[in-house]
């Protein structure tokens, strides 16, 4: 009788840890943003500020530790394309964006593991005072295996034994430093990149 | 008397406490993490100049590459903290303060300041310093957390006097 108790207890204490944890890391690993999204881009305007709940507060620690508040600084994150389809490090995407209302920007790419990614070039983002722009101020990235175009971030995929045959999942992120006020009271409105895929080798 | 019912029932509210309780408690388990690792590297209220970010770098997840930081982990709970930095020109800077929730609950940059330099008092509430030198006052909301200067590398030619400036920052205990 006893010893039956203690299996049903201990069962239930273990299927409750894993539902709790489980759920909770699936939670915090869903990453920053989903509260807010602006085409591929997604955002949580709670980011850093004391007003943030819970759930972003452990997505900050998890994806974005040490992320400053919104009227410092507005961080979009992409995990797919405009298509929906998860971004992947053996395809070539091309972003198209016009000016943007803040004092500096920048494009960052990392790996599934919120890190740069490895590439011998040992370039991981263009930003406003790095890339090239077109007559309206427009600008033109393209994100592939090698970044070998004019504004290019690799991803680092070569093809070799050591990736996986379908590339790996990575992410990029938009900073928006310094916004004005028109940008950060209209995060689900303003004119982001676009985000589409080229081909995958 | 069927007992499934209840065995369910605890699981789910035992799910829950659990739930929470992990979302609650991984903030500060990872700022706590982070603070441990800085006081361990340098101690408390020592400037920590971090090489350029790239992709060896696996202290904070997602750093920018085009930005150069110093740190500080900051324990207020004896002593205020000052802290003070050479403000660069032409570029973005920053010094933002971070609690051992994650919130940043302060930030001041570059583009605020009047003068080419900045120094602040960072204390717990209800502390006591008898002379602050007239640098305006932060309340900590946690007597444990971080400071972080960010610099934008403006240029790669300006690297070098960039990567000099920011490296006279300096937190000091008052």
């Amino acid at each position: 009788m006893i010893v039956k108790f203690l299996l049903k207890l201990g069962g239930v204490l273990l299927v409750a840890l894993v539902l709790g944890l489980g759920s909770a890391w699936w939670l915090i690993n869903a990453g920053l943003g989903g509260a807010l999204q602006n085409g591929a881009w997604v955002t949580d305007p709670n980011i850093g500020s004391e007003q943030a709940g819970p759930y972003s507060r452990a997505a900050v620690a998890r994806a974005g530790l040490l992320a400053l508040n919104k009227s410092e600084t507005i961080y979009f994150t992409a995990f797919v394309d405009d298509a929906g389809q998860p971004l992947s490090t053996a395809c070539t995407y091309k972003l198209v964006g016009q000016p943007l209302a803040t004092r500096w920007w920048s494009i960052t790419v990392y790996g599934a593991d919120h890190y740069l990614i490895p590439n011998s070039a040992n370039q991981f983002s263009q930003a406003m005072n790095t890339v090239t722009r077109d007559d309206q101020n427009g600008f033109t990235i393209f994100v592939s295996p090698d970044g070998s175009q004019e504004n290019g971030i690799p991803t680092g995929f070569s093809g070799s034994s050591s990736d996986t045959h379908q590339g790996a999942a990575f992410s990029l992120t938009l900073r928006l430093y310094n916004p004005e006020e028109a940008t950060y009271s209209n995060l689900g409105g303003i004119a982001l990149p676009t985000l589409t895929l080229e081909g995958c080798q | 008397m069927k007992s499934w019912p209840y065995l369910l029932v605890a699981t789910l509210i035992l799910a829950g406490i659990v739930h929470v309780g992990a979302i609650l408690s991984w903030p500060t388990f990872v700022m706590s993490r982070l603070v441990g690792g800085l006081e361990s590297q340098v101690g408390f209220s020592t400037a920590l100049h971090a090489p350029r970010a790239d992709a060896s770098s696996r202290t904070v997840v997602r750093p920018s590459p085009d930005l150069i930081y110093t740190v500080c982990a900051f324990d207020v709970s004896e002593r205020p903290l000052k802290i003070s930095s050479p403000v660069p020109a032409d570029t973005y800077f920053s010094l933002s303060m971070f609690g051992d929730n994650t919130d940043n609950f302060f930030v001041v940059n570059d583009s605020q300041l009047e003068k080419d330099s900045v120094s602040v008092v960072l204390m717990r509430p209800g502390s006591e310093v008898s002379e602050l030198g007239g640098a305006p006052v932060v309340i900590a909301p946690s007597v444990r957390g971080v400071i972080l200067f960010r610099t934008l590398i403006a240029s790669e030619d300006r690297f070098e006097e960039l990567d000099a400036i920011r490296k006279e920052a300096t937190c000091e205990v008052m």
